[in-house]
């Protein structure tokens, strides 16, 4: 097959330009409202305060940078008994237990459809990626709805005899945003699992089981172990969006002991402390960087490798 | 109690314990929805007792979705949100994904990461990023339904990318080239040839994105510009914290409507666009 | 296909991964160039770093008048109103549609309200694009002497007001924070108290040492609603410790700040403003505006009368300990394109019969000669029982009792001590 002009892929006509320009619109979309914009973030961090209405003016230039604003900021969450250091604390404990349940609820149903759906299972994977395309609001909406004083859920525990009073739900409570994150990200738990559970040969399995392992033990020592990229990739998916929520806490629970990181980052914005505010993001960036990277690698990895580069 | 358990833990029907998780899991994940769907239609204000069925809440009461300004308006600003997102990220997204797939430069990998990291990095800090940016440099656009195009339609653009990069790498070059060396010229082989084999992913995008878009919530509302141009996420957020009416669950029920019906039309065309494929896979002769 | 290692053909390795991951952050130092450049033009739009004139705190005993600059002259005599539209920014739905249509009838000119629900974030509009705003609806007594020395809005023409100088209460036409009223005109006027329902709450309220108290009394835990801004929210601890509400002594605001964290914990305030669906929900009390208790009437829950109202302000009762009374302004911002018109629609809004029709909308006093407490009850504007929440022209001008103070102007470093001990004491939600 002919040669194109030097553009490297077999037997093409294009001219070298051809392809990559596809890729130019894209490219200056991401780079005005993406790139820059967190450019802005590290110019107002370290940038000045007006004198008198102590809004921030970014200062562009890094040479000009002043860190001490930030540096307050980290060193609120140093101070014991700030609400930056109860609000951490809150956020790390939520994201880890909604985490752990997610981690809990979606192993067994991606495992379940990769393996025991059979002809059904596209049927079953549209149903349980569901949640995917119905609103993250409505869902919320639909729960609060439910944990009111004389809602569904108070009035099935009574029914079912295992309260006698009415439980206050939404009253500030830390289980009601801990399950109300869970519910709200697990199926983001569930794609990835699934994906790797797929894949994974029926010939290994049953050979594990020739060799005499009963079916816990070819859990235990087999599957988990192969699907250990996939519970990586889902837990990586799940936490990001958790560390940056707000609406559900506020939905839920509405509280100062409920804060999390992201509701003082939408405070700090709404008011004059906006530098704070770019600071907090920024910090929150920082903290994520690793396991963001750490989930890019391991997805430009798996691309390279599908796509046989 | 026991007999059930018993039933479950039969070591003939492993499964069975599986089956059990999925049905409840299915039951707690959709269930909510469907009363917050159905209490849209309840005949009072109650949302935690039904008292009958009503469509009040969408046509007839001053509050309905039809009859209140700002429910309607907020309807209606979604759908024009969504739809020009659509616009512009699927264009964008199917252009980039096809520039990835078949060019191998240097700077490929690079643009490939920035596209992966705009997708991953948590929204709320997109967001402040955005808000900073519009009102201090794009100051021209200033916050509003302008600055909330362009930010989400850049936060969604990585879903066409996923999704038609995924239905290339199973199409192949055959076609492209089978086409060119029947005398096609490069534009001309794309446009009769791939992206006719595409539309099946392009119209998944499409609608991913549709959906994706019209329940942004995070994004939208630090761009709004105060309370003219809210969203139906951006009400629902406001209005569930003071005190929600059925209204609102119709509001709700409204643009589930739409995206259901959008990712529903995408999953037909899908499976009508790959039939060929399918059949094909299934009669062939297996050689791995 | 099974995952051998032979099979993994050129991993990501790490320089390769690196080496993308540096690409992007390569291109920061030129973009920092060109955001530069973007910027300093950008800069001096709205408000900028210093202003010219020194910026004076205003007290009722150290009156201020607002300097006058050159570069920001008042519009001259005599002009005609342009085509408009004219463009308002301000709170949500805080004058009267009516009101504005009959404004447009009158002046040609059609009406856009852009609405903003803080004053923050109209403060941020001003400063950004102010001259895209006809007028301001409104800024508040801390916030007049600021904007006018920054430059952001200009001195009023007072011929285009002859409502204002015949109608307005003589005790506004001159507040110690803009004597003379150069730059801006009272809209509305007010009082911060406590509103609560007498059927649940069994305390005479009016009567106690300390109205404060009862908002935290833990009897009415998870009952009870503060107002959502630092300088309202801080004002109960620091009256019902009878301390000045515009403080700047750290250790009164630690105390005041505790006071509030221990009452966070034991009576989970919810802190918002009273929106008349929250009269449904479990609200026994209420540290609000005196305005807000002319909507309840309207939004009563099921089985409810006015009558179970009550409303208490310190000042007026025998406790003794201050309260706030409050006005906001009008302003024009700087380079406005319409601001004959804006005068125009301040001027309609003192005409007396306009007044009192947007005042039976609105419910927020206007300090107008022309009506009378009694017709306002008679109007039924104000229920009977709730006619403690009206203010008359003997409680002006402001500050001239001391118990009814206003929250003055800060200094911005303790401006920013307010917002913090706020945001620690709700956490931000």
């Amino acid at each position: 097959m002919p040669e194109g002009a030097g553009s490297g892929t077999r037997g093409a006509w294009f001219p070298r330009w051809f392809w990559p320009s596809f890729a130019t619109p894209a490219t200056l979309w991401l780079v005005v409202f993406f790139v820059v914009p967190f450019y802005v973030i590290l110019a107002i961090a370290f940038g000045q305060l007006d004198q008198i209405f102590l809004t921030p003016i970014p200062v562009y230039n890094p040479l000009h940078w002043n860190a001490n604003a930030f540096v307050d900021v980290v060193q609120q969450f140093t101070t014991s008994g700030s609400v930056y250091q109860s609000a951490l604390w809150h956020t790390l404990v939520f994201v880890g237990i909604a985490t752990a349940i997610c981690l809990l609820i979606g192993y067994p149903v991606a495992y379940f459809i990769a393996r025991h759906a059979g002809r059904h299972k596209t049927l079953f994977l549209v149903l349980f990626i569901a949640p995917f395309w119905i609103s993250y609001m409505m869902r919320m909406l639909a729960w609060m709805n439910l944990l009111q004083p004389n809602g569904y859920v108070n009035r099935g525990l009574e029914a079912l005899g295992l309260i006698d009073q009415p439980i206050q739900w939404l009253n500030g409570k830390p289980i009601t945003v801990i399950l109300g994150l869970a519910y709200g990200y697990v199926p983001y738990m569930i794609l990835p699992l699934y994906g790797t559970l797929d894949r994974i040969n029926t010939a290994t399995l049953e050979a594990s089981r020739d060799l005499g392992a009963g079916q816990i033990h070819t859990f235990f020592r087999v599957t988990l172990p192969l699907s250990r990229q996939g519970i990586l990739a889902g837990i990586v998916i799940v936490t990001l969006p958790m560390f940056g929520d707000y609406y559900t806490t506020n939905l839920l629970a509405s509280t100062r002991n409920t804060a999390m990181v992201g509701t003082l980052i939408v405070s700090s914005m709404g008011s004059s402390l906006v530098q704070q505010g770019a600071s907090l993001v920024l910090l929150l960036l920082l903290v994520l960087l690793l396991p963001m990277l750490y989930y890019l690698r391991e997805t430009s990895r798996a691309s390279e490798l599908v796509s046989g580069a | 109690m026991r007999r059930f358990f018993r039933w479950l833990r039969n070591p003939w029907a492993k499964a069975r314990f599986l089956w059990a998780i999925a049905i409840g899991y299915m039951a707690w994940t959709l269930l909510p929805v469907g009363i917050a769907v159905l209490f849209s239609f309840n005949s009072t204000r109650a949302l935690t007792a039904w008292h009958g069925f009503s469509t009040r809440w969408y046509v007839g009461d001053v509050n309905s979705v039809w009859d209140d300004p700002t429910l309607k308006a907020a309807l209606f600003q979604s759908l024009k949100l969504a739809t020009l997102t659509v616009l512009i990220a699927v264009p964008l997204g199917v252009a980039f994904a096809l520039a990835l797939d078949r060019w191998r430069g240097r700077g490929s990998g690079t643009q490939n990461f920035l596209m992966l990291f705009s997708f991953i990095t948590p929204e709320i800090a997109i967001g402040v990023a955005l808000f900073l940016f519009v009102i201090q440099v794009a100051t021209g656009i200033g916050l509003g339904f302008t600055a909330q195009v362009a930010g989400l339609s850049m936060y969604m653009m990585a879903y066409p990318v996923i999704v038609v990069r995924a239905r290339l790498l199973s199409i192949g070059k055959e076609y492209e080239e089978a086409a060119m060396d029947l005398g096609a010229s490069p534009i001309g082989a794309l446009r009769r040839v791939l992206l006719p084999l595409l539309s099946p992913a392009i119209f998944a995008s499409v609608a991913i994105v549709f959906a994706a878009a019209i329940d942004n919530f995070v994004i939208s509302s630090q761009l709004s510009s105060g309370a003219g141009d809210q969203t139906v996420p951006i009400m629902i957020y406001s209005a569930a914290r003071r005190g929600p009416l059925p209204s609102l669950n119709a509001l709700a029920t409204l643009t589930l409507s739409a995206s259901m019906l959008l990712i529903g039309m995408a999953v037909w065309i899908y499976r009508r666009g790959t039939r060929g494929e399918r059949k094909a896979a299934r009669t062939a002769i297996p050689l791995v | 296909m099974s995952e051998h290692p032979i099979e993994r053909r050129k991993p990501l390795s790490r320089r390769d991964f690196l080496r993308r991951a540096g690409m992007t952050g390569i291109a920061l130092p030129s973009m920092a160039a060109i955001l530069a450049a973007c910027g300093s033009d950008n800069g001096g739009g709205g408000g900028s770093a210093s202003p010219s004139a020194a910026f004076q705190l205003a007290r009722p005993d150290n009156p201020v008048t607002l300097p006058l600059f050159d570069s920001n002259p008042p519009i001259a005599d005599g002009l005609s109103p342009e085509a408009g539209p004219l463009r308002i920014i301000g709170y949500p739905d805080y004058i009267w549609n009516r009101v504005l249509k009959k404004f447009t009838n009158e002046f040609g000119a059609e009406v856009e309200y852009t609405q903003y629900a803080t004053p923050e974030e109209m403060l941020r509009e001003i400063q950004t694009h102010g001259s895209d705003f006809d007028l301001w609806v409104t800024t508040t007594v801390e916030n007049v002497g600021k904007v006018a020395t920054a430059q952001l809005i200009q001195p009023l023409n007072r011929t285009y007001l002859p409502n204002f100088d015949a109608n307005a209460w003589d005790g506004v036409k001159s507040q110690y924070f803009d004597v003379g009223s150069v730059y801006s005109i009272p809209y509305t006027i007010y009082e911060t108290g406590i509103a609560y329902r007498n059927d649940i709450v069994t305390e005479d309220v009016a009567a106690m040492d300390n109205p404060y108290d009862i908002l935290f009394d833990t009897k009415y835990a998870g009952q009870t609603h503060l107002l959502n801004g630092a300088r309202d929210t801080l004002s109960v601890p620091l009256f019902r410790m009878g301390e000045s509400v515009s403080t700047d002594d750290p250790a009164v605001l630690e105390q005041a700040k505790q006071m509030l964290l221990d009452g966070v914990s034991s009576m989970n305030w919810k802190f918002d403003h009273v929106d008349y669906n929250e009269l449904n929900n479990q609200f026994a009390i209420h540290h609000t505006w005196s305005g807000q208790l002319t909507y309840y009437i309207y939004y009563l829950p099921e089985g409810v009368t006015i009558d179970q109202f009550t409303w208490v302000w310190p000042p007026q009762e025998v406790g003794g300990k201050a309260g706030v009374l409050a006005t906001d302004v009008f302003a024009i911002p700087k380079g406005a394109q319409n601001p004959v018109l804006a005068h125009a629609l301040i001027n309609m809004l003192y005409d007396g019969d306009t007044a009192l029709e947007n005042y039976s909308y609105e419910g927020f006093q206007p300090p107008n000669k022309a009506y009378s407490i009694d017709k306002v009850i008679a109007d039924g504007i104000v229920p009977e029982n709730l006619r403690n929440t009206l203010l008359t022209e003997d409680h002006l001008p402001l500050g001239s009792r001391p118990l009814e103070v206003q929250e003055w102007e800060l200094e911005p470093a303790t401006t920013q001590l307010y917002q913090q001990i706020y945001t620690e004491v709700t956490g931000g939600v």
